[in-house]
């Protein structure tokens, strides 16, 4: 299994930065019928065996950079569940817009190493929040903001919901009440010593 | 309270919103109370109450602007029937989990009064959480914004606290609805959380050491050593924060998302998160900058029966859920709380009698302490039965006899009469006797008296009592059984209480074993002498047993210091079939006039002792 660090950093260095996807955002496809298209992703796009450069040349007819780390698993199912939402739009209906009218190799990428490296492509389809997050940042990557919303307000629910930063917040949470609880039991010790400390002025 | 100005009839304007709130939880209700201007006498715009009814001033949503969605304000409180916390029974459970939660993160904090804006904050998460999926379910056509859903316009309007405001808690509350909401950060809230409060320092002046007297300066100079530092690390612990508002908010709307649907269960989870906020605000101005919302009014203090009930609802017995900010690694590694003391970690989960008793004050310290002895005995009551007298059964054939005239006609034995040929009734008649078959063992239920000192070396049962707890399950064993029982309580000369006779109410029976006099002691033997004087040995159809609950000023019981009844104990106890004494006795003082009057004796030190002892008593009814 591949570092989560290096899948993140082959990601920034994919990516090119977060601002610049959000200014040439357009308004897109409405994100619960992407998230929709998540959880009916098929068995066989799942499926070890495939390979998933081949995968990526059937749907996107190029190549995508997560290929190189296809010995993840995570980036595998990730990146094929992004293969599954383009390819969804010739074997259900296309969506509207049409994602194929993006930068859907970004978007794909962005399941790959951003999203699965971080919550696993397992919990898409069975927690809401994360698959509103994987489809919120497949819109992003594609090159659109969820429809009825303004970039501002897709930004700071993309944030809400980012488990990269969740993790980090909830690990700091833990380290403070890890602290707290040693310090706690540190005032216990100093108890026990004022009180042998004590002594009768008889 | 102020009168609440008088009731409105609805417009037509407010009945088709009741009606389509009514039609957004699928249910039907009474009208609503339409009180204008009733916000300003009470406090919140609308509220809610049992048996089900709901009250709202529209003046308050108009003067603000926000008259078309009166319907969503109705659907809120519709929400709470229906949801959160549903019935008056659920709405005392959640304040009472709330209480256990609050308990365990501080000890100062009043439980009761947190525990009640505990509650309506975790209610109204719920409602709202619900009412905006319904009403985004209720669109057709084309999607609305979340923001133009009826509830969150009206949470925009009413929710977001004054500028400048301290208070943490109701950040974590506004921030959890923008995550549940799916609405922008800063929406409700500031985008960051208020500043911890500064803690004041207590500062200690010490006597200074030269007054000291010179042989205890060295050992003085080791305890403020140890005390200095013991202030130093406590002082750190204070410092270190337990709360993580931006954290804590993602935490609470999980919370929402988990227990959507069982508000008993998910407010101990709300709780163990929120707590912590009200532990870092005592010592504040109570309520500082804190917005109104409460629409829970029921302020009716708890039943004796709804007692019986929250205390003995299994979600509120079980262990407090860890914080979820401690719980990082699926597999537990690393888990500061792994290294706490268990029996500490219990005692702060488990609300003490002293702790009930502050938070339902209002429902009486008799009925309070009935309901938690009842239920602290549940556990450990099964019915005490004895044989019943054996009652012959016939049926097995015997040996032939003759029958005689005289004798009753259907006991003529045909066949074999005739077997001899002629029928001379006294000669040749014959019938077939019958032989006792072995007898069935049968159970029957038991008869008890019971006398419990209630004198003040005794504990009061508000401190836990051993006695009380070992009578309420010999009580309510006896009475499983299909027994009757009659309970005396005893202290000093003339302070003697209880049932006048054999009974099989609970209420009665464990209130005369909670009745606490607190003085001297001296047993009843006038009492005593008088019940059972003159009757006949106690036979098996008949049988009398009489356990005392007492501790060592059982002597009394004896004669000493009462010498004109002195023998009283020995007589009655020849017509008795058991007498027990059940005593918190460490020296076993009266051990030797027990056993010389012919009374069997059980000890009982603890709380913990009380199911041991009920079991030998047990044991020596059944006989």
């Amino acid at each position: 299994m591949a570092d989560t660090e290096a899948l993140l950093a082959a990601w920034s260095e994919r990516s090119g930065g977060e601002s610049e996807a959000w200014a040439r955002a357009r308004p897109g496809p409405s994100l619960e019928s992407v998230a929709a298209r998540i959880s009916r992703v098929p068995q066989e796009f799942l499926d070890e065996r495939i390979s998933l450069r081949a995968l990526a040349g059937d749907v996107l007819g190029g190549q995508i950079v997560s290929a190189g780390f296809d010995h993840d698993s995570r980036v595998r199912q990730g990146a094929a569940i992004g293969l599954w939402l383009v390819a969804s739009e010739g074997l259900i209906e296309p969506l509207d817009p049409a994602l194929s009218t993006g930068w859907a190799a970004l978007a794909v990428d962005a399941l790959a190493l951003r999203v699965a490296p971080v919550a696993a492509p397992a919990q898409w389809t069975s927690d809401d929040e994360r698959r509103t997050e994987a489809a919120r940042t497949f819109l992003l990557w594609c090159g659109f903001v969820p429809a009825g919303e303004d970039a501002a307000t897709a930004a700071s629910l993309l944030a809400a919901c980012d488990s990269l930063a969740r993790d980090r917040a909830l690990a700091e949470a833990y380290e403070g009440h890890r602290h707290r609880a040693d310090i706690a039991r540190t005032l216990e010790e100093a108890r026990r010593k004022e009180a042998a400390a004590r002594y009768s002025s008889e | 309270m102020t009168a609440l100005p008088d009731r409105v009839p609805l417009t037509p304007d407010a009945r088709s919103a009741w009606e389509r709130a009514l039609a957004l939880w699928r249910v039907r209700l009474d009208d609503p109370a339409v009180r204008p201007g009733a916000a300003a006498t009470h406090g919140a715009p609308a509220w809610f109450s049992f048996p089900p009814s709901v009250t709202v001033d529209p003046r308050y949503l108009a003067d603000r602007g926000l008259a078309d969605d009166l319907w969503s304000m109705f659907a809120h409180e519709i929400g709470h029937h229906v949801l959160a916390p549903s019935t008056r029974i659920d709405a005392l459970k959640i304040d009472h989990q709330m209480a256990r939660a609050i308990t365990a993160a501080t000890a100062r904090v009043n439980a009761g009064d947190g525990a009640r804006r505990l509650s309506n904050l975790w209610n109204d998460l719920l409602v709202n959480t619900r009412v905006a999926q319904l009403q985004r379910a209720e669109q057709t056509g084309a999607p609305i914004a979340t923001r133009d859903l009826g509830i969150v316009r009206l949470g925009l309007a009413l929710y977001p606290a004054p500028a400048g405001t301290a208070d943490r808690l109701w950040w974590v509350y506004c921030r959890a609805y923008e995550l549940l909401w799916q609405l922008p950060a800063g929406t409700l809230c500031p985008l960051e959380a208020p500043p911890r409060p500064e803690r004041a320092r207590v500062q200690t002046t010490l006597v200074p050491l030269g007054q000291i007297p010179e042989k205890h300066r060295e050992k003085e100079r080791a305890l403020r050593a140890a005390q200095a530092e013991r202030e130093r690390v406590a002082a750190e612990l204070a410092g270190a924060t337990a709360t993580n508002p931006a954290v804590d908010a993602a935490l609470v709307a999980d919370a929402v998302r988990s227990f959507a649907t069982d508000p008993v269960s998910g407010a101990a989870l709300f709780g163990v998160i929120a707590a912590p906020y009200l532990a870092e605000q005592e010592g504040l101005a109570e309520g500082a900058g804190e917005p109104v919302v409460g629409c829970g009014i029921d302020d009716a203090p708890a039943t004796a029966e709804e007692l019986g009930r929250i205390l003995a609802d299994q979600r509120l017995r079980a262990d407090l859920p860890r914080h979820p900010g401690m719980v990082r690694d699926p597999d537990g590694q690393g888990d500061p709380a792994d290294t706490t003391d268990d029996g500490a970690k219990k005692d702060g989960q488990r609300l003490t009698i002293a702790r009930t008793l502050e938070l339902y004050r209002e429902s009486g310290e008799d009925a309070v302490l009935a309901a938690w002895y009842r239920n602290e005995a549940a556990a450990w009551v099964r019915p005490y039965t004895r044989p019943a007298p054996s009652t012959p059964t016939g049926g097995i054939p015997g040996p032939v006899e003759l029958w005689e005239v005289g004798d009753a006609l259907a006991d003529l034995d045909w066949p074999l009469t005739l077997r001899s040929g002629t029928v001379i009734p006294g000669v040749t008649t014959r019938r077939r006797s019958e032989l006792d078959d072995e007898p069935i063992v049968r159970e029957t239920s038991l008869e008890l008296d019971l006398y419990i000192d209630s004198s003040g070396s005794m504990v009061h049962p508000r401190n836990g009592s051993p006695a009380v707890l070992a009578g309420t399950i010999l009580a309510l064993s006896i009475l499983r059984g299909g027994g009757r029982i009659r309970v005396t309580s005893f202290s000093g000369t003339g302070e003697v209480a209880g049932m006048p006779r054999f009974g099989r109410d609970p209420a009665e029976i464990i209130a005369a074993i909670s009745l606490f006099f607190g003085r001297s002691t001296s047993f009843p033997l006038d009492l005593y002498a008088a019940r059972y004087s003159g009757l006949p040995p106690a036979g098996e159809d008949d049988q009398r047993h009489v356990v005392v609950l007492s501790d060592d000023g059982l002597v009394s019981m004896f004669g000493v210091g009462n010498e004109p009844y002195q023998g009283v104990a020995r007589t009655v106890r020849e017509v008795l079939t058991t007498g027990t004494l059940v005593l918190m006795d460490r020296r076993h003082q009266v051990a030797q006039l027990a056993e010389r009057d012919g009374y069997d004796v059980v000890y009982l030190q603890t709380m913990a002792d009380a199911p041991a002892a009920c079991a030998a008593l047990a044991e020596a009814l059944h006989g």
